[in-house]
């Protein structure tokens, strides 16, 4: 049984968080266009599709500057990272770019209300293809 | 090295308990060596990391054959004396010509090495692979290699006096078993298996002899890969290295001179004025008692005072000694529990408002062997010697240095946190 357990690797730092994060949503999201033609015929063109994974993350008190220092690595050069749904399944690990929040959006925990010391905060993960 | 921002606007914790928490793999801090090396993954394999950036090495504690547990590898600077480490065929390198083996090229557990599979043709015994590399020191030191097993029931290295024409010490290991054993001569033989299937399909282990031999002889680094009868097995050779000291550093590659890995430097900003506080560190013990002191973690400049240190005793036992001058020292050692190179230690060490200072060690996950609190209680000084802290050597000058893999570094607030309170925080 997995634990959900999330391991980061990025810039050469590793993160392994204590606590498992939520369960997280799916997101498909398609780049491209589409118009509605005045006969009322709909067209689109897809330039790609994102697949993208919605995750909250419950992060302790003490591993919170470890987080923003990834995230802010992140915002700051774009670069994919290794993500680890749970550590001690490699077979749930995928590269992958942060895609929100994005350079301009603050990097923002909620306190848990359950747990002082524990921080959320909701991240978007966006598939690197290969 | 990314900055770490939120250090500068403190209260850094709504816990207000907690003063400092660091663990393997985590930024922060202010790392550097100034040279590459090499590291295990977890796969197994071997990796180079370039210089300043620090080393993951993956263990495995539980003992199912997975590296699950990652760590910091920290040590000390080690000059591999060996040339040609990897490089072992028949002939055209710094080993000596063979014609007792058929060599043969093979896939290496090194990122970007070659490995060398060695048939002996049974036509001698103690068919083995010499190097002549300088003269003996006089001091402990330790030869070490990388095997794959194809079908050898034994493995043999030596270090040898060429003067004399004897062997200072020579381990055996027994593949049925992965145990190590002093064969010939006097010394410390050491196994550590680093993969139950390694990229030949065999099982990979690193043998390794400790010996001190005369200083000024000869001395010649002998390679038995299918031990000393006379047979037809077959043994592949990754990796062969020499260096000055009490144990096998981490793997240093050479080709046509020897190659010295730099000194890890781990060091973070502090800024507590010395208080009372309970410290928890968790590392992979890579040493042995060497008779002289060996720094885990300090607080405080090099050896200028006032200063916190948690060390390895010359008798291989963890002390914490608070300084405030060289007169007033308060110092707490264990009166059990030696250290030995592998274990996994964990170390809980107390200084009291008082200026006492206790220390705790777990060896193993064995109950902790708890010492006494200090005779001596200096007053707590209002700074320390320097706003800094620092892992397995002294901070700024970076002497009397502890080789460890790192797990975890956590110092609290008060001094009557317990093992249970500060396992907790690491997940230990």
């Amino acid at each position: 049984m997995l634990l959900w357990r999330p391991q980061i690797e990025w810039d050469g730092h590793l993160l392994r968080l204590s606590l498992p994060c939520r369960p997280w949503v799916p997101v498909s999201r398609g780049i491209g266009g589409s118009e509605v033609s005045a006969a009322g015929v709909p067209a689109a063109y897809e330039i790609r599709r994102d697949r993208i994974q919605r995750v909250t993350l419950r992060v302790l008190e003490d591993e919170w500057e470890q987080v923003e220092a990834w995230l802010a690595w992140a915002q700051a050069t774009a670069q994919p990272f290794k993500w680890r749904f749970d550590q001690n399944a490699p077979a749930t690990e995928y590269d992958v770019y942060l895609d929100a929040p994005a350079m301009g959006d603050p990097i923002e925990p909620q306190r848990s209300a359950d747990f002082g010391s524990v921080l959320e905060i909701t991240i978007d993960l966006r598939y690197r293809e290969a | 090295m990314p900055e770490i921002g939120l250090g500068i606007f403190r209260p850094l914790y709504y816990s207000p308990d907690l003063l400092f928490c660091w663990r393997a793999g985590w930024a922060g801090g202010a790392f550097s060596r100034a040279s590459s090396a090499w590291y295990i993954g977890p796969d197994g394999r071997i990796y180079q990391a370039a210089s300043h950036v620090h080393r993951i090495e993956w263990y495995d504690l539980d003992g199912d054959g997975v590296r699950e547990t990652p760590t910091t590898l920290l040590e000390p600077a080690a000059t591999n004396l060996l040339l040609d480490s990897c490089n072992l065929p028949a002939s055209g390198s710094a080993w000596a010509p063979t014609s007792d083996f058929a060599v043969s090229a093979a896939t290496s557990i090194f990122q970007g090495q070659t490995a060398w599979r060695h048939q002996n043709l049974g036509q001698t015994m103690f068919a083995y692979r010499p190097q002549a590399v300088g003269t003996l020191t006089g001091q402990p030191e330790t030869a070490s290699v990388i095997m794959e097993r194809v079908d050898a029931s034994e493995t043999r290295l030596s270090i040898y006096d060429n003067t004399l024409g004897v062997h200072v010490a020579q381990a055996r290991l027994d593949w049925a078993t992965g145990t190590a054993t002093v064969s010939t001569g006097a010394g410390t033989a050491r196994a550590r298996k680093l993969a139950n299937a390694g990229p030949n399909g065999g099982p990979v282990y690193r043998l390794s002899i400790t010996g001190t031999g005369t200083a000024g002889n000869q001395r010649q680094i002998r390679l038995y890969p299918t031990g000393a009868s006379q047979n037809t097995q077959a043994a592949i050779i990754h990796h062969v290295q020499h260096e000055v000291g009490a144990v096998a550093t981490s793997p240093i590659v050479t080709t046509t001179a020897a190659v010295t890995r730099a000194r890890d430097v781990l060091t973070f900003p502090w800024g507590y004025a010395p208080q009372a506080m309970t410290g928890y560190l968790r590392l992979m013990c890579l040493t042995v008692a060497t008779g002289s002191l060996q720094t885990l973690f300090q607080i405080g400049n090099g050896s200028a005072d006032p200063r916190l240190t948690v060390l390895i005793s010359s008798a291989g036992r963890p002390r914490c000694d608070y300084r405030r001058s060289g007169t007033e020292v308060a110092s707490s050692e264990a009166g059990t529990g030696q250290v030995n190179f592998g274990n996994l230690l964990e170390v809980l060490w107390r200084l009291r408002q008082d200026g006492r200072v206790q220390i705790e060690h777990s060896i193993d996950h064995a109950p902790p062997i708890v010492a006494n609190v200090s005779s001596a209680a200096p007053v707590l000084a209002a700074a320390w010697s320097g706003q800094i802290a620092g892992l397995s050597a002294r901070p700024v000058t970076f002497d009397f240095p502890a080789p460890a893999a790192w797990l975890d570094a956590v110092v609290l607030k008060g001094s009557e946190w317990t093992w249970d309170d500060l396992r907790s925080i690491v997940g230990a």
